[in-house]
C-alpha cells in the first residue's frame, strides 16, 4: 500500500507552483495558467466586450509573470489571480475601450452568435458579482463548488449570487424579447 | 430542481436556464499562455509597494493607538523667507481683515480670508503649498517641526504636500485632517458641513465618534458633530455611494446592507471595512465575511473583526487596499 501511494505523484499545489514560477520557473507558470486561465476569461467577460476579454486574459498572465514575486502568500495565487483580472477590466473600461468594435480577424470559431451576444451583454450589465459568478458557471463551465474554491469566495456567496444573478438575467432577456 | 443544476450540473435544468446556458455553450476560454519575455528585477517595484503597505498599516495603527493630545503652547514660527509666505492668486485676499497690498507671511493665529474674487496660495512650511478658493477662511493656528496646525473654517482648499505622516493637521468643524503625504481637496460650507477629495495618497479625518482613512481617488463627506462619513470611491456605482452616505449615520438599514455588500467590488471594501464599527455584532459578520469573498483570505479573523480590535482593522484595511 505504501509502495502503491508512492506511485501516484501528486500534483503540486499552487503554492507551490507560485513559489516556483516567482523564481522563473515557465513550466510552474504554465500549470498555474492551465489551472486558472478559465476562471480570470469569466471575471473578464462579466466586465468586457467579448474581443476585449479574449485579449486581456493574455494581459493577465503577462502581468501575473512579472509581478508574482509581489505576492507575500503563495497560497493565494488564485484570488490573486481573480483581482489582477479585476483590476485589469477596471482599467480598461476607464480607457473606454469598450466601444471598440468586434475586432474582423477574430476566427470564426470564437465570434459568439448573435444571440450569445445578447446574453452577453445582459450579464455583463448584471452587478459584477451576480456576472462575475454566472460567467464562471454558464461560460467556463465551473460548478459552484469550484467557483469557491476557485475565488475564495464562501459557498453561500456563489450560491446566492448563481439563483439571483440567474433570475435577473432571465427578467432582463424576457424583457428583450417582448 | 433548477437551483441543483445551476449549483453543480445534477437535477434537471430549469428550460428556461438551458436555452441560456445553451446559447453560451463553445465560449469557455481555451487560448494559450502567451510567450513569456524575461522577469524584471523583482526589487525595482517591490520596494515602492511594500513600502505604501508599511505606511498605511503604521498609519492605521498610529491612529488607532495614538493617545490623548497635549495640549501646550507652540513655538513661535522661526520660518524661512518664504515659510508660511502668502500671495494672491486673484484679488485681494485679507490677512486679519486687512486686505493684502503684496505678498506677506501668515502669522500664528491670523487669519487668511477671501472674497468671491479673491484667490490665494499659501506656502506650507517647507513641505509644499495649499491654494484658498474664493469665499474661504483659513487660520494658522500652530506651526512646530513637529506638527504644523490650520484650521479650515469655510471655504476650499487644494493642499499638495510632501510630508511625513501626521505633520500637516487641518481643523475644519467636521473632524481634524491628518495629511500623510498627500493632494487633496476640502470644501468646508457655511454649515460645518463637508467633503474630502484626495487625489494622491492618503488623509485621515480624525474625529471623537469615528476615524476614517480616505485613499487616493476616493472622497468622504464632512458632517460637523455627526462626524465623518464613510470614504467612498470616485468610480464606485453612484447607488452605492448613495447608500453609503445613507450608512454612515449608524441606522442602516439590513435592506441597505444587504444591497451593499451585494453590489460592492473589491475596491469598495474601503467602504465596508469602514462600516464595520458602525454596524451591530451579525453585521459585523456578514461584512466580514464579504470581505473576504472580494479580496480573499486575510491574516484577521473573524472574532477580532467582530470584537472591532483596533489593529485587526487597520490590519484588515491594508490587505484589502493591496486589492485596489
Amino acid at each position: 500500500m505504501t509502495q502503491a501511494l508512492r506511485l501516484v505523484p501528486t500534483p503540486p499545489s499552487d503554492a507551490e507552483l507560485a513559489t516556483a514560477a516567482a523564481a522563473g520557473d515557465r513550466a510552474a507558470f504554465a500549470e498555474l495558467h492551465r489551472r486558472h486561465a478559465r476562471v480570470v476569461h469569466g471575471i473578464l467577460v462579466a466586465r468586457l466586450p467579448w474581443p476585449l476579454a479574449e485579449e486581456a486574459v493574455q494581459d493577465v498572465f503577462l502581468i501575473a509573470w512579472q509581478k508574482l514575486h509581489s505576492l507575500r502568500d503563495p497560497a493565494r495565487v488564485a484570488p490573486w489571480l481573480c483581482q489582477l483580472a479585476r483590476n485589469l477590466a477596471v482599467d480598461q473600461l476607464r480607457k473606454r475601450r469598450e466601444t471598440a468594435p468586434l475586432p474582423e480577424s477574430l476566427p470564426e470559431p470564437h465570434r459568439p452568435t448573435a444571440e450569445a451576444q445578447l446574453v452577453l451583454r445582459h450579464l455583463a450589465a448584471l452587478p459584477e458579482t451576480y456576472a462575475e459568478t454566472l460567467a464562471l458557471r454558464l461560460i467556463e463551465g465551473l460548478t459552484g463548488p469550484e467557483i469557491a474554491e476557485r475565488t475564495g469566495m464562501t459557498h453561500g456567496s456563489v450560491r446566492v449570487n448563481l439563483t439571483r444573478g440567474m433570475k435577473l438575467l432571465r427578467e432582463r432577456l424576457n424583457l428583450e424579447d417582448q | 430542481m433548477s437551483d441543483d443544476w445551476l449549483w453543480d450540473g445534477s437535477g434537471k435544468p430549469d428550460p428556461e436556464d438551458e436555452r441560456i446556458a445553451g446559447a453560451l455553450k463553445g465560449l469557455a476560454y481555451e487560448g494559450e499562455l502567451p510567450a513569456l519575455p524575461e522577469q524584471a528585477a523583482p526589487r525595482s517595484w517591490w520596494v515602492p509597494a511594500g513600502f505604501a503597505a508599511v505606511v498605511l498599516l503604521a498609519a492605521a495603527m498610529l491612529l488607532a493607538l495614538r493617545p490623548p493630545p497635549v495640549v501646550e503652547e507652540a513655538d513661535p514660527i522661526v520660518a524661512s523667507a518664504t515659510a508660511w509666505g502668502v500671495e494672491a492668486v486673484s484679488g485681494a485676499p485679507a490677512c486679519d481683515t486687512v486686505p493684502m497690498v503684496q505678498d506677506r507671511v501668515l502669522d500664528q493665529g491670523s487669519w487668511l480670508s477671501t472674497d468671491r474674487d479673491d484667490a490665494a496660495r499659501v506656502t506650507v512650511a517647507d513641505l509644499g503649498f495649499l491654494e484658498l478658493s474664493p469665499d474661504s477662511a483659513l487660520r494658522l493656528v500652530s506651526s512646530t517641526p513637529e506638527e504644523h496646525r490650520l484650521e479650515l473654517a469655510k471655504g476650499r482648499i487644494d493642499v499638495q504636500v510632501k510630508a511625513p505622516p501626521r505633520v500637516l493637521v487641518i481643523d475644519t468643524p467636521g473632524g481634524e485632517l491628518v495629511d500623510l503625504g498627500c493632494a487633496y481637496t476640502m470644501q468646508v460650507a457655511e454649515n460645518g458641513y463637508g467633503e474630502l477629495a484626495v487625489t494622491d495618497g492618503w488623509v485621515a479625518i480624525e474625529h471623537s465618534a469615528h476615524t476614517v482613512l480616505v485613499p487616493e481617488g476616493a472622497r468622504a463627506r464632512t458632517r460637523g458633530p455627526l462626524g465623518p462619513g464613510l470614504p467612498v470611491f470616485d468610480d464606485a456605482h453612484p447607488e452605492l455611494r448613495e447608500r453609503a452616505m445613507a450608512a454612515a449615520d449608524e441606522a442602516a438599514s439590513d435592506e441597505a446592507l444587504v444591497w451593499l455588500t451585494v453590489h460592492s467590488r473589491a475596491r469598495d471594501t474601503l467602504t465596508l471595512v469602514h462600516l464595520l464599527e458602525r454596524v451591530g455584532v451579525p453585521q459585523r459578520q456578514q461584512l466580514y465575511r464579504r470581505i473576504v469573498d472580494l479580496v480573499g483570505p486575510v491574516s484577521v479573523s473573524e472574532d477580532e473583526i467582530v470584537a472591532l480590535d483596533r489593529p485587526a482593522l487597520g490590519k484588515l484595511l491594508d490587505e484589502a487596499s493591496r486589492t485596489w
